[in-house]
């Protein structure tokens, strides 16, 4: 699939030129003259990356950068100006962080290029620590996204078991995708996807073993967030979900909406449940892999 | 020699093994300990190959962080070498070698002063380019949120690795906790810790890079 690149800037013809560039390098080019007709855009197309002019008729390309990080937050972002580094004004826009790349220069079109490449390639604007093996990872976890569709009985059973042991607010099962973490099943109020900057099993995937946050208050990566005080998430246990090559494609998690600790023995339990969850969707995902083989041969 | 142990980035001086092109560091180590002069004179290891250089200066002023750099026996060359500092601007500072940033918690200047440098050197033709961040830990202090210093550094360790650089980032572990340091450590390549003695000595060690020295290295 091309990759969708958002492409902002007023004047004509320098815009066309730019954006013909890109196209003729195969990226799908999505043209917006105003800062308004590319907010409008952004609502209705999910693309890529961002690439705007600082100036805009009606605003300016840091504006589009913050509606970019409200909705998705992932999306990289490129001035690509031939207004000075030090004639950008930041000082409502410090926590953006945008790339700058200049417009002026021989070759700007052919580095935009290679930098919108090199941005979404390398997801090298996310707002989270990222796994060394993460294209490995996100590939193992496409194997086994229909292998969770035909799980759901079985994972609503070990949330179920596992909600019944604890005496927590929730009991889950998460899959981390590129952008945003899922919910297979959940004991509990209700999760919707969520930003994977805003989840905690983004940092449970990077763990050896069981992430234990006895106080998100406490603890310097969750303290600020939002989306954690929103979904009463004070307490966290996640165990990691890992595939047969030993990524972990999501967690096990038990949360509670005050501050708590697990013993040893929940934690050898909840790593139990994880476990069982994990092999229960690798066999589905080794059952559908056969079954595809069995049409094929 | 090799062509690859040529392209690599070496450390005359300090005990650590040439690294490969686009090789992102983490320097842990307590301020008192010579943290900041090790990770200086890693730097100015590429004077000898006519390297460039950007240092981000957040915990001081250029011109104090420049005295440093000299204090370990660098020389500031105004065609490839450029700093960020994160302070009041000097009355009149039309130094385009030293650009200003209002505020460590300005993260998106910096990084547009950042890219804006890397892109010039770039165009000049200067294609290896070693990276300074002093410090991560004043980047977390200042910043509300950690969502954007991870974004900052992902930008940096991004740009050097496309750019085949080398940069050398420093963190206070007596500063952050252990889990936000791990997660920080989470976007480099490698680890060069560094410690003070008992007696007074000065010792290093680097983790998660191949062929290098095992253990605490005196230096």
């Amino acid at each position: 699939m091309p990759v969708t690149v958002l492409y902002a800037h007023g004047d004509d013809p320098g815009r066309t030129a730019t954006a013909k560039a890109l196209s003729d390098a195969g990226l799908d080019v999505r043209e917006a003259v105003t800062l308004d007709e590319a907010v409008e855009t952004l609502a209705a197309t999910p693309v890529d990356c961002v690439a705007t002019a600082y100036d805009l008729p009606d605003g300016n390309g840091l504006e589009l950068c913050s509606t970019l990080r409200e909705t998705t937050p992932d999306t990289p972002c490129i001035l690509f100006t031939d207004v000075a580094a030090s004639e950008i004004d930041t000082t409502a826009f410090e926590g953006l962080v945008a790339e700058y790349l200049p417009s002026g220069t021989a070759n700007a079109d052919e580095r935009l290029q290679e930098l919108i490449d090199e941005l979404v390639t390398r997801r090298s604007q996310v707002g989270y620590p990222l796994p060394d093996d993460e294209d490995a990872r996100l590939a193992a976890l496409e194997q086994y996204e229909v292998a969770g569709q035909s799980a759901q009985d079985t994972l609503d059973r070990l949330t179920e078991l596992a909600s019944r042991h604890f005496d927590v607010h929730r009991a889950f099962v998460g899959v981390v995708g590129v952008h945003e973490e899922r919910f297979l099943s959940c004991q509990g109020p209700d999760l919707d996807p969520l930003a994977r900057e805003k989840t905690m099993c983004t940092h449970a995937i990077l763990e050896p073993d069981v992430l234990v946050v006895e106080d998100t208050r406490q603890d310097a990566r969750f303290e600020h967030n939002d989306a954690l005080e929103r979904l009463d998430i004070r307490a966290y246990a996640g165990a990691p979900l890992r595939g047969s090559d030993g990524a972990a494609i999501g967690s096990f998690c038990l949360t509670d909406d005050e501050p708590r600790s697990f013993s040893e023995a929940e934690i050898a339990y909840l790593r139990l449940l994880a476990d069982e969850a994990a092999e229960q969707l690798d066999l589905r995902r080794q059952l559908r892999a056969a079954q595809t083989e069995g049409e094929d041969g | 020699m090799s062509q690859d142990a040529q392209r690599r980035y070496q450390f005359e001086g300090v005990p650590i093994e040439p690294v490969q092109p686009g090789t992102n560091l983490l320097v842990a180590g307590p301020p008192f300990a010579g943290t900041k002069a090790v990770a200086l004179r890693m730097l100015a290891a590429g004077e000898l190959a006519d390297e460039g250089l950007v240092l981000v200066a957040a915990d001081d002023t250029a011109e104090a962080i420049l005295e440093d750099y000299t204090g370990v026996g660098g020389t500031f060359n105004r065609g490839r070498m450029a700093v960020i500092e994160c302070a009041a601007p000097s009355a009149n500072n039309d130094d385009e070698n030293v650009r200003t940033v209002r505020s460590p918690s300005d993260l998106t200047g910096i990084g547009i002063e950042f890219s804006s440098l890397y892109e010039g050197l770039y165009t000049e033709g200067v294609e290896r380019v070693r990276i300074g961040l002093f410090s991560i830990s004043t980047l977390l202090m200042y910043a509300e949120e950690l969502q954007p210093v991870y974004r900052f550094l992902h930008t940096i360790t991004g740009r050097v690795r496309s750019a085949e650089g080398l940069s050398t980032c420093v963190i206070d572990p007596t500063a952050q906790d252990e889990q936000t340091i791990s997660s920080v450590e989470q976007t480099f390549d490698g680890r060069v810790d560094v410690r003070q003695t008992d007696d007074g000595g000065d010792q290093l060690r680097v983790r998660g890079l191949p062929d290098q020295p095992d253990g605490w290295q005196p230096f």
